[in-house]
């Protein structure tokens, strides 16, 4: 068994055991619960569309996106940096089996956002079978060209210009034409194939693969080692500064700051509301209210591991700070924002046509941040 | 200030410590000496009560975690060997953290910091988040937050790792300055610094004391001459425990 496999059989077997933490962690049913609530507005959105909308453009923007934001899985491990350096010059195997797995892994992106946007473009275009085809494959071929495009360490907005190739050419109505500009760029990665692999810059590619997927999975099973991005964000720190935190005691001061800077708190409220207000527009029913208490309980969700992470390693540990002081300073936090984000939801609500169910999703809301601030204990 | 008496503990199912027992006065810095796996850290841990006790009893100041966590907790700080620092605060904001925890007057901890971060070379730092540090720095950050807070009891575990030796002997000056009210419990390998500075050393070997004492006390315990070095006398307590079992 080459190193490859080997290291490929390890990751399965990982996958498996955090499939099964996760099956069994009985948070799965809000995800459930949104992925079938999410298809039911997109089928109702989709029902009310007519050839007018402009599905092509969005399509054309999809294009663009395509090639951005992969974090390709390298299997590189810290200490290869000392045991693999001897076999450096003769690891060819190995290159060519993260090549495709990489490979596998962009074209399942690729056909996963095809999932959603195919409805779309057969609702608001009349596309032959070919012209189809064609779409799939530009897709595809786009996400693996971003995907590899980092593991070869070129820079991904190198892709871009071939992207806006296939989706100028899908908005002139030549979309049987779309995957040439596509598979363009396989001959730009072809050439700047690395021959010995980059040690240090697959290792930082294998880290943040590393951390997309734990982050996923500390929503169901908590994990401690879990390393955040922190940005300073200088202006909401002054606001909050003198007005709250001189105020607070220790442990709400160190986890507002943590709420703050981390973007695994504040920054995931504000995707979480962004998403739901989308929803909220796309739906336009009687059930908009509901999209409140899903989205709140989604955020609370993951604010939860947030806190048992940042209990692991702390140096609160030896401070003269209580674990029930932490849990009250993390909850003062946690319930504040997450009742904002209720009543921003509820208003957004009312707004996209809600009428009682907006009240009865607040109701819902507050059950829901009560069950998930429970389990902080 | 701090009274260790026949101290039981390890980790779940596996016992460390065999009645351990020391002091450290007020106005003292003790040596903490010990092999690698003698149960230096594990006894720093139960005093800091992060494990809890077989059995035994650690007191601080007349205070115990069962009497009052808090109170307890208030009396000591701590250096750790790996410096932990949270990624999401700047200096400065952590040593405002030390400040509330230890209910520092903010004059009193803006005037310390002020000075600490000046002798310590770190002034600047102050407003750098911990990513952006060396090794060293987020080691002085450390020193730094433990320092500000002027606790009874001060516990610092190998605190010469990654210091330059400007450092070390600024840190050293400073330990000199904070044990005249106060006292410092320093476990270390650094044996030629630790006889410099430390006005009592505990040998600890597999879980036990084997000695305690000043320098001279330990010479004459094990009879060796007035120019043997600290190392000599710890190979020679280890050599003489390894006899006798």
């Amino acid at each position: 068994m080459n190193r490859f496999t080997a290291r490929l059989g390890n990751w399965m077997e990982e996958v498996v055991k955090y499939s099964r933490y996760v099956a069994n962690g009985g948070l799965l049913f809000t995800l459930y619960f949104t992925l079938i609530y999410g298809a039911f507005v997109y089928n109702n959105f989709l029902e009310r569309i007519d050839g007018t909308f402009p599905g092509v453009w969005i399509a054309a923007v999809v294009l663009l996106i395509m090639p951005l934001g992969h974090r390709p899985r390298t299997f590189i491990q810290e200490a290869d940096q000392v045991f693999l350096l001897p076999e450096l010059g003769d690891i060819r195997p190995y290159m060519i089996g993260v090549r495709l797995f990489n490979l596998v892994f962009a074209a399942l992106r690729g056909l996963l956002v095809l999932l959603v946007l195919l409805p779309l473009l057969v609702r608001t275009e009349s596309y032959s079978s070919i012209e189809v085809l064609s779409f799939v494959v530009t897709m595809v071929l786009l996400s693996a060209a971003g995907r590899l495009a980092k593991v070869e360490g070129v820079r991904e907005w190198t892709i871009l210009p071939f992207a806006l190739g296939s989706g100028f050419l899908l908005l002139m109505d030549w979309t049987q034409w779309a995957w040439i500009p596509a598979f363009a760029p396989f001959i730009l990665l072809h050439l700047k194939r690395n021959e010995r692999i980059p040690l240090l810059h697959w290792l930082t590619l294998e880290e943040k693969s590393r951390a997309q997927f734990e982050r996923v999975i500390s929503w169901f099973v908590d994990l401690p080692t879990l390393k955040e991005e922190v940005r300073e964000r200088r202006l909401i720190t002054r606001l909050l500064d003198k007005r709250v935190l001189q105020h607070v005691d220790a442990s709400r001061y160190v986890y507002g700051l943590r709420i703050i800077r981390s973007n695994d708190s504040l920054d995931l409220i504000l995707r979480l509301t962004v998403v739901a207000l989308i929803v909220m527009w796309m739906s336009g029913g009687w059930y908009v209210g509901f999209v409140t208490p899903l989205f709140v309980g989604l955020t609370a969700l993951q604010l939860v591991p947030l806190f048992k992470r940042l209990e692991a390693v702390s140096i609160v540990s030896w401070l003269p700070i209580t674990r029930d002081e932490r849990i009250e300073g993390y909850s003062w936090w946690a319930l504040r924002l997450l009742v904002i984000q209720s009543i921003v939801l509820v208003i957004a609500s009312v707004a996209f046509g809600a009428t009682w169910d907006a009240a009865v999703g607040l109701v819902l809301s507050i059950v829901v941040i009560r069950y998930y601030l429970r389990r902080l204990k | 200030m701090l009274h260790v008496d026949r101290l039981n503990g390890g980790y779940l199912g596996k016992q460390v410590l065999h009645d351990v027992s020391f002091e450290v006065k007020k106005g003292e810095l003790v040596g903490l000496i010990g092999l690698n796996g003698a149960g230096k850290s594990t006894t720093i841990k139960h005093i800091l009560g992060l494990l809890s006790p077989l059995s035994g009893k650690i007191e601080i100041d007349g205070e115990t975690l069962d009497s009052s966590e808090k109170k307890y907790r208030k009396k000591v700080s701590y250096i750790p060997e790996t410096p932990i620092l949270y990624e999401t605060l700047t200096l400065q904001e952590h040593i405002e953290l030390m400040g509330k925890a230890y209910d520092v007057n903010p004059d009193d901890l803006a005037a310390r910091t002020k000075r600490l971060a000046k002798e310590m070379r770190m002034e600047k730092q102050l407003a750098w988040f911990p990513s952006v540090f060396s090794k060293g720095m987020r080691q002085k950050a450390m020193i730094l937050c433990a320092l500000v807070t002027k606790t009874p009891l001060l516990i610092v575990d190998e605190p010469f790792v990654g210091l330059d030796p400007l450092a070390i002997r600024q840190l050293l000056q400073l330990f000199d300055e904070y044990k005249q009210d106060c006292a410092i419990l320093m476990s270390t390998h650094i044996l030629e610094t630790a006889e410099r500075h430390c006005d009592r050393f505990v040998f600890l070997h597999q879980g036990e004391v084997i000695a305690s004492g000043t320098a001279a006390e330990l010479r004459e315990t094990y009879r060796l001459s007035a120019e043997a070095t600290l190392d000599d006398i710890y190979v020679e307590a280890i050599a003489s425990e390894e006899r006798l079992s």
